[in-house]
């Protein structure tokens, strides 16, 4: 009887110390990502990062090539996995032509809709910041513009351009939209577009946005000392004032966390394209000297990166996360 | 010190010469004439020495050329790979838009450049836009369209970082060809050696990539995912806008190395000849000396003493030939006493032989006087003994009255001990005329066996008192030997009788008799006594010598063995003992075998036909025997 009271503390630290492990949580899970990537690896970590130990996770790469992604996803077939976490278009793609029966997160694909995806048996997180929020943060970094212009591709993004006039509307800005019909209609429209606003909206635009025309706008602009609000921290570091951009390993462990969901059973999410949980506000400082802005220290404190005079530095360990 | 010059004087006194630095004619040290160029020292130092700094030269020249191509070699790499980063940046948006003419304008920008050969510019997918080239590349390279590799065959499918892929490139036969091996083969080192170039080009290729860093996701989905053909087949990675490859020419680098390596020769050739000239000048002062010294060491040893010698520098040469000078000065020294003693050795042995020669006859005339005196002596005492003996005789007898028996008991000890004291004196003159030469023996055919079986019998009552055997093995068919029966019994008297007082009570007292070699009969007498100890074997032939071992009961003269070895060698025989410590002793000698033609009678002045042999135990000296 004298041991009663060790074989309680030993009970205890056990049911302490030990996790709460559940039968879909020793689940078998194969990443694929499309190609040697930064990013896509970024984005992997991030889905690892959220599951458990006991999930055993296998990794492929496609090396950019789709019918690579194809046969492995063909392999996987035979034995097929509890769950695939497809990084990139190529490797989204492979899962839905081969694996049609298996749970598949996707992330990193920029236009899923035009891909037909998700399908019924996938959740999608989506690499786009939505237009309410990107204009939510113009208005508050540029207060007092209120004409903002948009180029994009006459035929691309409906219900996002939709989205926008809406969220304009409440925002009280004025969307000044100048759509464009191929690349070679860029520099005109832009040229015509810069006198009639406070602000150029940059875009997920393939149309728009190319090798070439990325130096016509930012040089154009800046010439012109009109700001641009962009999605890309390159982009903000060449010469636009500032942007929301997506972290590829927080949609990794937004896609981790819908995974597990999935793994556990809950398929309420199938079929579903999830906005990214978080983004990030780049600013450049330079820019906003250049441009004789005066940057709202309440965006300062939140930006995850700033570039500007004394703060090269990347401001990684804030919580720079803008909901 | 290093200056001191020593010669040996006609006296032999050290003196400074400063005339002998002159080299001297050196003997050859090797029978078949002077040494070849390999066989002495001077010779094998200059060989080994041009072996190793030729090695040393030669090795160092290689690792130093090695290095200096290596960092020739880096320095055109780094030119080709600025080059080339410079053509890539600046072309991007050539290459994005299709801007032939701005690629040209560029690629021509580098080919200006002195050690660029030519510059080409690939798309992505290998398809080529810029081929231009100077001097032989000017005819080799087609003009795009016309289709055209990358020089450097791994380019479509290489997976490219911030690296630049080179490459060596070089005109063959077959064409152009190209390897990832970079440096220059022992056959170019050897073309450029004769004078000749080696066509031997560096391919720097380098990748022209988007302006998009590959960090940037947002940008990089954007370019990326944006192709129609996605869901068909391959397609590149859209951050891979093209490919640049630039031609560095080598001449540089070959006009450098050739210069390097002549410079390296004349080094290896100037450090050669200063090494060989040091070591001849260095050589010569050691192997000179060396050589001089063998010359003076060679002429020493024909006899020839009054030497110069050579120079005596400082160092280990110099106190070789300053210990050799103190040698051959000993050498001289010693010569000229031996001269000396040899002059008056001979007369200082006459002198000395002389006077030993004069004590000798000293000696003997000593010696002769006292055996004179003794035998006159004993002689005079021996007549009234013989007068007292019959009186004596005679009172024991009654004849001057009956005695008292206390008074005969006194007479006969006094009988016993006079007949004792006659003995001693007959023994005396025995030993006496054998000195003063005056012993003949009457020599004639004896009966060794018969003899001793007569001698045996009349020490039979002595052998009887202590309880002895005697046991005699002479064969019958022993020869006859030649010798005076009388002193022949007294030997064997002697010797018989010395056994028998020294052998233990109810001991064996062993005669034998044999034919010995060289016509001889060895008779051999043992006793069981105490034996004699190997010191005292020729002591005890000495007259009245007695050894240590005897018992003080045991009575004797000290006489009978000295006259038996005086007897026997008048026998021309020979005595002697062998004996052991507690295992008794055996006493041999040895008479000649009676031969016709012995002559009757021999005198001890007469030439002495056998040697004396001397006795020792277990050995005995060869003999001269008469045929």
């Amino acid at each position: 009887m004298r041991s009663a009271p060790l074989i309680a503390c030993v009970a205890f630290a056990w049911l302490t110390v030990v996790p709460d492990v559940r039968p879909s949580d020793a689940a078998e899970v194969a990443i694929l990502k499309s190609s040697v990537l930064p990013y896509y690896d970024e984005a992997a970590q991030g889905f690892r990062a959220m599951l458990p130990q006991q999930v055993t996770v296998t990794e492929y790469n496609l090396r950019g090539s789709l019918s690579t992604g194809r046969e492995i996803a063909r392999t996987l077939r035979a034995d097929p996995p509890s769950l695939v976490f497809a990084v990139g278009l190529k490797a989204t793609l492979a899962a839905k032509l081969e694996l049609p029966d298996t749970p598949v997160v996707f992330t990193q694909v920029l236009d899923p809709e035009r891909y037909k995806l998700p399908t019924k048996q996938m959740i999608g997180i989506r690499v786009l910041v939505s237009a309410d929020r990107q204009l939510s943060t113009i208005r508050e970094l540029l207060p007092h513009m209120n004409r903002i212009g948009l180029l994009h591709d006459k035929d691309a993004h409906p219900e996002f351009l939709s989205e926008a006039k809406q969220s304009a509307s409440r925002l009280n800005l004025s969307l000044i939209t100048a759509p464009v019909q191929s690349e070679s209609d860029v520099p005109n429209a832009l040229l015509a577009l810069r006198p009639t606003i406070d602000a150029l909206w940059i875009i997920q635009d393939r149309t728009v946005l190319t090798e070439e025309s990325v130096p016509f706008f930012l040089k154009t602009l800046l010439d012109a000392k009109v700001p641009i609000f962009t999605f890309s921290d390159t982009l903000v570091r060449q010469g636009a004032l500032g942007g929301l951009v997506l972290k590829p390993w927080e949609l990794g462990r937004q896609a981790g966390t819908q995974a597990i969901q999935l793994l556990r059973g809950n398929t309420k999410s199938f079929g579903t394209l999830l906005d990214p949980e978080q983004s990030h506000l780049v600013l450049n400082l330079h820019v906003a000297a250049h441009l004789g802005i005066t940057t709202p220290d309440t965006l300062i404190r939140l930006a995850g990166t700033i570039y500007g005079p004394g703060t090269v530095a990347q401001h990684s360990n804030r919580d720079s996360g803008i909901q | 010190m290093g200056q001191a010059q020593w010669r040996n004087t006609p006296t032999g006194t050290p003196a400074f010469n400063k005339e002998l630095m002159k080299p001297s004619t050196v003997t050859p040290l090797s029978p078949h004439g002077y040494p070849g160029a390999l066989d002495n020292l001077r010779g094998q130092f200059l060989l080994l020495t041009a072996v190793l700094l030729s090695m040393a030269c030669i090795t160092l020249g290689w690792f130093f050329a090695n290095q200096q191509i290596g960092t020739i070699t880096e320095g055109l790499y780094r030119s080709g790979s600025l080059l080339g980063k410079n053509l890539a940046t600046n072309s991007r948006y050539g290459l994005v838009s299709g801007n032939r003419d701005e690629l040209a304008r560029l690629a021509h920008g580098v080919l200006g450049v002195e050690d660029v050969s030519y510059v080409l510019l690939f798309t992505a997918d290998g398809r080529p836009l810029i081929a231009i080239g100077k001097d032989r590349w000017e005819q080799l390279l087609p003009k795009p369209p016309t289709v055209l590799s990358p020089i450097n065959p791994a380019l479509p499918s290489l997976r490219w970082d911030d690296t630049p892929a080179v490459g060596a490139v070089r005109f063959m036969k077959s064409g152009v060809t190209f390897s990832e091996e970079q440096g220059f083969t022992l056959g170019d080192i050897l073309m450029l050696l004769v004078g000749q170039n080696v066509d031997l080009f560096y391919n720097v290729s380098l990748p022209i990539h988007t302006t998009v860093s590959t960090m940037d996701s947002s940008l990089g989905l954007l370019f990326e995912q944006y192709d129609e053909s996605v869901g068909g087949d391959d397609t590149p990675s859209q951050s891979l806008l093209g490919i640049v490859e630039v031609g560095m020419s080598s001449l540089s680098v070959q006009a450098e190395l050739r210069k390097l390596m002549w410079q390296a020769a004349g080094m290896t050739c100037l450090i050669l000849l200063v090494g060989l000239l040091l070591l001849v000048f260095f050589s010569h002062r050691i192997t000179i000396p060396l050589r001089r010294l063998t010359d003076a060491a060679n002429r020493v040893a024909n006899g020839e003493l009054q030497i110069d010698l050579p120079s005596a520098p400082a160092g280990e040469i110099g106190n070789l030939t300053r210990v050799f000078w103190h040698m051959l000065q000993s050498i001289h020294e010693r010569e000229i006493a031996l001269q000396d003693l040899n002059r008056t050795l001979e007369a200082r042995i006459d002198a000395r032989t002389e006077e030993l020669r004069l004590v000798n006859g000293k000696l003997h005339e000593l010696n002769r006087r006292k055996s004179l005196f003794v035998s006159a002596a004993s002689h005079e005492i021996k007549t009234p003994l013989t007068s007292i003996t019959c009186h004596l005789d005679n009172l024991l007898m009654g004849v001057d009255g009956p005695l008292a028996k206390d008074q005969a008991r006194v007479i006969e000890r006094v009988q016993v001990n006079i007949g004792r004291l006659q003995h001693l004196l007959v023994d005396l003159l025995d030993l006496c005329k054998i000195e003063l030469g005056e012993e003949t023996i009457e020599i004639q055919a004896v009966n060794l066996g018969a003899l001793v079986t007569q001698t045996v019998e009349s020490l039979q009552s002595l052998a009887a008192r202590k309880g002895l055997f005697i046991d005699v093995h002479i064969p019958s068919t022993l020869p006859l030997v030649a010798g005076d029966p009388e002193k022949l019994q007294q030997i064997v008297t002697n010797l018989l009788h010395n056994a028998l007082k020294f052998s233990p009570d109810h001991g064996t007292v062993f005669i034998t008799g044999q034919p010995a070699e060289d016509g001889f009969v060895q008779v051999a007498i043992q006793d069981s006594g105490c034996g004699i100890a190997c010191e005292e074997a020729e002591r005890i032939f000495e007259p009245f010598y007695r050894s240590k071992h005897v018992p003080a009961q045991t009575r004797g003269t000290g006489l009978g063995l000295p006259i038996a070895k005086h007897l026997i060698e008048l026998h021309q025989g020979h005595l002697w003992v062998e004996s052991k410590m507690g295992q008794g002793t055996c006493f041999f000698f040895t008479l000649p075998i009676w031969v016709r033609t012995y002559r009757k009678s021999v005198h001890h002045d007469e030439p002495v036909l056998i040697s004396r042999r001397s006795s020792s135990f277990g050995r005995s000296d060869s003999s001269e025997l008469p045929k």
